[in-house]
């Protein structure tokens, strides 16, 4: 009898503590890059683009919009959007009503805020986020796929919408294509401009569609 | 004298072998039953954790309705996990990310076992054939994120192996290979497992 019950014991011992959790060590440590579109776009048909010339910070603790403007971060970020954009085949304006595509970028300097927002994405509820008006007298945003990443500090989301529909203040604008680029700081919690430069890179390169 | 020598060994091996196989099991705890506690080693055969672990173990208590034939309970669990190096992954139609990856496999059967003993001695060699369901866990871990799917599935799997009993305390060794094949079906990152099976062996005590 006592060895039945050390046996039984013994089983609710190791049944208990069974599962063997792998070596999250053995990953590399590198950037993540995601990146999902609508696929009733036909991006070939787009020929321009516009980019503000800012970043949007997304950050915890802020009272009024913030930005990277003429930084050595926004320059470097910016830059590599507009090469990948020229590679695609779309050629940069500087009039924002000539354009056919807009690309908003932002940087997650912090998430910690955003957990009590419950609207779907989280940064579309972000007081300061890019506003639909900035592109026209439109009526909100609309993703036309699902998005069901949470984001982390130290990212940078990317965001092309669809200029060529027709502007009404009773309908969406829509985001046709999306990209999201995290683990992008160096040891010193500053962006590292090599990482910056590749996961942008990779965006384009894992989004084929995207070409004129 | 050489091939005399060879004769010898061969006489005195198989002298202990009849010997042991024909000693009466005495020794055990029980007559009517039997207790495993294993360590096992496993090849998954599946397309989403492929590399071969010993991260698992088997428990087995079975009751003899007759001197042959026993009918019993099992529970096991295995872990396989497998690095995935940067690539990038398909999702869903639209949507892509490029990334490494750890996935992992965990299994967790249980059911019921149906067992023949071949030999009633210290050693009883026997022939199982364990049927129930299976509960299993995928997971993928990457970047500072994890997916996970939980899925049951019917689970069965036929086992040969051989209890031995070599001390008067009643405890003994246990050593069994096995295949399991369950219909656990989920998707984890893109990534499809389908009707998982395993070829393993495990090694014990026996009470």
């Amino acid at each position: 009898m006592k060895k039945m019950m050390f046996f039984i014991f013994a089983s609710i011992l190791l049944v208990t503590a069974c599962e063997k959790t792998p070596d999250t060590g053995m990953l590399d440590d590198d950037y993540l890059v995601y990146t999902n579109y609508d696929d009733e776009t036909e991006f070939n048909k787009f020929s321009t683009f516009y980019v503000p010339d800012s970043v949007l910070i997304i950050e915890n603790d802020s009272n009024k919009p913030k930005y990277l403007y003429a930084t050595p971060e926004s320059n470097l970020i910016i830059s590599n959007f507009v090469k990948g954009m020229n590679n695609a085949g779309y050629t940069r304006v500087f009039d924002k009503s000539t354009a056919d595509l807009g690309l908003q970028i932002s940087y997650i300097e912090d998430t910690y805020r955003f957990r009590y927002y419950n609207d779907y994405p989280w940064w579309a509820s972000y007081p300061w986020y890019w506003s639909w008006y900035y592109w026209g007298n439109w009526g909100g945003w609309y993703w036309p796929y699902s998005i069901t990443y949470s984001y982390s500090t130290g990212s940078i989301l990317g965001e092309l919408v669809n200029l060529t529909e027709p502007v009404s203040s009773t309908k969406s604008l829509k985001v046709v294509w999306s990209c999201y680029m995290s683990g992008l700081l160096n040891s010193k919690g500053t962006l590292d401009s090599n990482n910056v430069q590749e996961s942008i890179q990779q965006a384009f390169m894992q989004s084929s569609y995207l070409k004129k | 004298m050489r091939t005399f020598r060879k004769i010898s060994v061969k006489l005195t091996a198989l002298c202990i072998l009849i010997v042991g196989i024909s000693t009466p099991a005495k020794s055990q705890v029980s007559l009517d039953a039997y207790y495993n506690v294993d360590w096992q080693f496993n090849i998954p055969i599946n397309k989403f954790a492929q590399k071969s672990s010993g991260w698992g173990m088997n428990f087995d208590a079975g009751w003899y309705l007759t001197p042959d034939f026993a009918i019993g309970t099992f529970l096991s669990y295995h872990t396989n996990n497998e690095y995935v190096d940067r690539n990038v992954v398909s999702l869903s139609p639209t949507t892509a990310i490029y990334t490494d990856q750890q996935r992992s496999l965990f299994q967790l059967p249980f059911g019921v076992t149906a067992l023949y003993r071949i030999v009633e001695s210290d050693w009883q060699p026997y022939v199982a054939l364990k049927l129930g369901a299976e509960y299993a866990n995928m997971s993928s871990y990457y970047h500072i994120y994890k997916s996970t799917d939980n899925n049951w599935g019917f689970y069965m799997s036929p086992e040969i192996g051989v209890r031995w009993y070599p001390w008067a305390n009643g405890m003994g060794l246990h050593a069994a290979a096995y295949y399991s094949f369950s219909t656990n079906r989920g998707t984890v990152m893109g990534k499809q497992l389908e009707n998982p099976g395993n070829l393993g062996f495990r090694v014990g005590l026996a009470f």
